[in-house]
């Protein structure tokens, strides 16, 4: 294999990554909130694309203005959903939210087909189809935005967690959720905000990857590498789900550039077993201490 | 005697005589809660005991299935006992292995870790192939006792029963025992638990081989109920029921275990009928159970939501069992025909197209012509995404309660291969399965549908090789049991030629990248590069070539693949790629039969697009009708198959005149198509591939 196609591989593979890596990172942003797992994380995502598909089909608005329509459907979506399900059972054990999302996941995907069909859909992209050519390399423009597209948002969110008021609190609740409340912080609305933002990034995500792996109701499914690549890294942190969505894209594509069929499939689980193993917090994690 | 006694005597009754009094698919359903309760027992002895939440279940089973079966096939004269106790033991030493690594990891981390291993289980049965014939399926033998012989449904409802009752039976003395008592202080508190001196790390260990233990015995019996085990039986959703059993029952209590199981299983069955509804009903009551009855039906015993549970599942049996008939099928006035088939899961589009847009379109042109020889013609559908033990239990209600005259256009290889042998036996006719695997020819009352894929591959192979002159061959293929039978095909015809394939990738459903298995491909320098996927990842893999521009090679899609959905998804990157087509253009073809299909589509389903899968089932249906007309007025499953046989020449105005004989094959032809402008032109005439 020479060189030039090892890197186009590899950075195809930091594309998927980066998807990952964004689908991590709405993960742990719910989690470090309420503690729980958003199993709907990827039917939301799922959602918010369709929503911006049929508002670009039936008006024609331009693909900027689409994103717009995503980011704001999500919100929303997310706000609901927190406000009416999650709430009031977060009190309860961490698995009631789970399950929860477990059945929204299911009633979104058969919304998505009831409303849409289970049929799969080309989304219109950013980015051109005409490869770059840089000397032998030749690199999809499509990896190239999706990576910086994806670089962008991650700044942002760090921006955010690190400099504003919001962030801090943010922070404040994921450290200690009784400290933060006797600090005056309202636990409540950093809930409500924490959903918000995890849809945000998941329907910039979904919109991203939906012209590479088309719009359909299985779009879903990807939330599953969210997950893999946030224990990678180590849930709760969030350089972490960035670190291991970009690790399990590349091994992801690696696997099948040097391995035979019959493993190449089950090296991201193997490797993430073993990661587990060695480094039980995962990359980046840290082991909570817990108090008697 | 106490009431709990009272309780207990009155079950064990009515667990004895159900096969007596109840209808035969009650009996198997029983069978199947049976197997769901022993599961239910084993992942609550790890959640519910000791706080492991496990989405890895699903692989646990796969073990002890694929033990029981392996067991079954290659010793028949080891007893079943032996058999389950195999399966059990090998599961529980899978379990140690994994188990113990997993200590050190908490809470999420050991969900995540379980539902990896789930994955890798998965990946395992595809990989090891030479044992458990990868995604083609294994077909598991009847069970036999000594003095017995085969066991039928009553028989396997028996040993479900009583392999249940005994592992309750052990469930209820381990967790009232020391060891019961410390899983529960380490539930409650690990460091607790720790500090009072219990063993933590040996406990957690043993809770993880005992809950493997039990699901290995578990899937012993699912191997002997379902009869039939592929990889797509154990996928993610399954481990997630099994959750969603443990839960709704609730956690860290026995007879908690044996309700939530109960109730998964009767709901998941009732709600087939729903088709595409059913994920959504299913995921309301999710929510409501745990909005509503948080801590599950055994926290809620005393409350009033416990007997709405109960009424519930009373209601469910009652909705079922009252779409029973008394006929096979065929009335005065009806023909009632149907098929279990994806609404939900990787296919559910297909299906839905086939059946609810394809084979009903056509039944409406019948019925509201007057239908064949008198008889309406009414069809029911049930969903099995995929599954394919829940294609055997839908297939099963609708012979056994809907006494369907006969199955028309199920989906996929494995739901339809899981049903073949129950079908056969019950003399059921299995007609035009959306399938092309020719592992269904031979069978007295099975009639294929789509042209076989080693008749699709000898087309293609003589067809490039012969008058096009190709000389090098590279597969792109699904890793699964279409992509392989494909891959087969083309070695074989290859063969034939003295050539042999320069490369073949694999690909994984549901990818998200497939630029590694392009360059791998492009690296191996074929002239020809088929492709055998769906339309997702076969447009992928265009846009990919385009991407890296890899233009020495001619991209050809198999039968299945070559449809317009597949050329929209892949844009200008579609140009100039060639294929087999199966069907003439259902959106643009002058044939008066293709019209006719679409001035139907219009009038009927005005707002659904004419596409290849709907076509496929309203030619099903033609060809259903058209025999059930032959046949007359004495309409039965022989005259029907007899008919059928005598098939010479019939046009459907769609596809070439269809001459159907023993073989049983319908269609068993194709032509050749080019993209020009994004669409299909045709290159040949209807290909012969005898």
């Amino acid at each position: 294999m020479s060189a030039a196609t090892l890197i186009h591989v590899v950075v195809s593979g930091l594309a998927t990554g980066s998807i990952y890596a964004l689908m991590a990172l709405a993960l742990v942003i719910i989690y470090n909130a309420t503690r729980t797992l958003n199993f709907a994380q990827g039917e939301m995502l799922m959602v918010s694309t369709f929503v911006a598909w049929a508002v670009q089909r039936s008006l024609g608005w331009p693909l900027p203005a689409t994103l717009i329509v995503a980011v704001v459907a999500a919100g929303v979506m997310a706000w609901a959903i927190e406000r009416v399900l999650i709430r009031r059972a977060v009190a309860a054990t961490h698995w009631d939210v789970l399950i929860i999302t477990v059945g929204l996941s299911l009633v979104l995907r058969s919304l998505a087909g009831l409303v849409w069909t289970h049929d799969e859909f080309a989304f219109p992209s950013f980015f051109g189809t005409r490869p770059v050519a840089i000397g032998p390399v030749r690199l999809a423009p499509v990896s190239l935005g999706i990576i910086g597209a994806s670089l962008s948002l991650m700044a942002l969110l760090y921006a955010l967690f690190r400099w504003t008021r919001l962030g801090r609190a943010m922070r404040a609740v994921a450290q200690n959720e009784r400290a933060a409340r006797l600090m005056g912080i309202s636990v409540e609305r950093v809930y409500a905000t924490s959903w918000v933002l995890a849809a945000v990034v998941g329907a910039v995500a979904g919109v991203l990857v939906a012209p590479v792996v088309f719009l359909s109701s299985k779009m879903g499914l990807i939330v599953i590498n969210g997950f893999t690549a946030a224990v990678l890294g180590g849930f709760g942190s969030m350089p972490g789900a960035v670190v291991g969505g970009m690790l399990l894209g590349v091994i992801e594509n690696l696997a099948p550039l040097y391995l035979p069929s019959g493993i190449r499939y089950s090296v991201p689980f193997l490797v993430l077993i073993a990661i587990l193993v060695v480094r039980p917090a995962g990359l980046l994690g840290r082991v909570e201490q817990r108090k008697v | 005697m106490t009431a709990r006694g009272g309780l207990l005597a009155a079950s064990a009754a009515a667990v004895a005589v159900w096969p007596w009094v109840a209808p035969r698919y009650f009996v198997f359903l029983a069978s199947l809660i049976f197997v769901n309760v022993v599961v239910a027992l084993g992942l609550n002895l790890l959640s519910g005991y000791t706080n492991q939440l496990s989405f890895g279940h699903a692989g646990f089973l796969a073990i002890g299935a694929y033990t029981a079966a392996l067991v079954a096939i290659h010793a028949p004269r080891v007893p079943v006992v032996v058999t389950l106790l195999v399966a059990g033991a090998v599961t529980a030493v899978v379990g140690l292995a994994f188990g113990v690594p997993c200590l050190r990891l908490g809470g999420l981390y050991l969900t995540m870790a379980t539902l990896a291993f789930g994955f890798v289980i998965t990946e395992a049965i595809l990989s090891l192939d030479a044992l458990t014939h990868g995604a083609d399926g294994l077909r598991v033998p009847a069970v036999r006792v000594a003095g017995l012989g085969a066991l039928g449904d009553t028989g396997r409802y028996y040993l479900t029963a009583l392999t249940a009752v005994v592992m309750v039976a052990a469930a209820v003395n381990v967790v009232r025992t020391r060891t019961g008592r410390a899983f529960l202080a380490i539930r409650e508190s690990e460091i607790a638990a720790q500090a009072s001196g219990v063993p933590v790390a040996a406990y957690k260990t043993l809770a993880f081989v005992l809950s493997a233990f039990y699901t290995g015995v578990a899937g012993g019996l699912f191997a002997f109920v379902v009869g039939f085990l592929s990889p797509d039986a154990f996928d993610v959703f399954l481990s997630v029921d099994f959750v969603v059993m443990i839960i709704v029952g609730g956690l860290g209590s026995v007879p908690g275990s044996i309700v939530g199981a109960a109730i998964v299983t009767v709901l998941h069955d009732s709600l087939a009928a729903f088709q595409n509804y059913r994920p959504l009903i299913f995921g309301l009551v999710l929510i409501a159970c745990m909005r509503f009855m948080p801590g599950g039906i055994a926290a809620a015993t005393r409350r009033i939501s416990m007997r709405l549970a109960v009424s519930l599942v009373v209601a469910l049996v009652v909705l079922g069992g009252a779409t029973a008939e008394a006929q096979q099928g065929v009335s005065d006035s009806e023909i009632v025909i149907g098929c279990s088939n994806s609404f939900s899961g990787p296919l559910a589009y297909t299906g839905e197209q086939a059946t609810r847009y394809g084979v009903d379109l056509y039944v409406k042109v019948v019925n509201d012509a007057g239908g064949i020889n008198g008889r309406k013609v009414r069809t029911v559908y049930y969903d099995d995404g995929y599954k394919p033990q829940e294609a055997v239990a839908n297939t099963r209600k609708l012979v056994e309660q809907d006494k369907i005259f006969a199955v028309i256009a199920p989906q996929g290889t494995p739901p339809v291969m899981a049903t073949l042998e129950y079908l056969e036996e019950n003399r059921v006719p299995l007609l035009f399965p959306f399938q092309g695997s020719p592992v269904i020819r031979g069978k007295k009352y099975v009639f294929s549908g789509m042209t076989l894929y080693d008749r699709q591959s000898k087309m293609m192979i003589d067809y490039l090789v012969g008058e096009r002159k190709f000389k090098t061959f590279g597969v792109l293929y699904q890793d699964d049991d279409y992509g392989k039978a494909f891959l087969t095909a083309y070695e074989k015809d290859l063969a034939r030629h003295n050539l042999k394939i320069a490369a073949a990738e694999p690909v994984k459903r549901g990818v998200t990248d497939v630029s590694a298995q392009i360059a791998k491909l492009r690296a191996a320098g074929p002239q020809v590069t088929f492709l055998v996927l769906t339309p997702g990842p076969g447009a992928q893999a265009l846009k990919e070539r385009q991407k890296v521009g890899w233009t020495e090679t001619m991209m050809v899609s198999s039968g299945p693949l070559t449809d317009e959905k597949y050329l929209g998804l892949a844009g200008d990157a579609a140009e100039g790629v060639e294929g087999l087509s199966l069907w003439p253009d259902p959106l643009t073809s002058d044939l008066p039969g293709v019209k006719a299909y679409r001035a139907a589509m219009q009038k009927y389903f005005d707002k659904n697009e004419p596409n290849r899968y709907s076509l496929s089932g309203y030619v099903a249906a033609m060809l259903f009708a058209e025999a059930a007309k032959r046949a007359g007025r004495t309409l039965t499953r022989e005259t029907l198959i007899g008919a059928l046989e005598n098939v010479r020449g019939f046009d459907s105005g769609i596809l070439p005149p269809l001459t159907i004989g023993a073989d049983h094959e319908t269609q068993k032809q194709g032509f050749w198509v080019r993209v020009e402008k994004g669409r299909f032109k045709a290159l040949t005439d209807w290909l012969k591939s005898d």
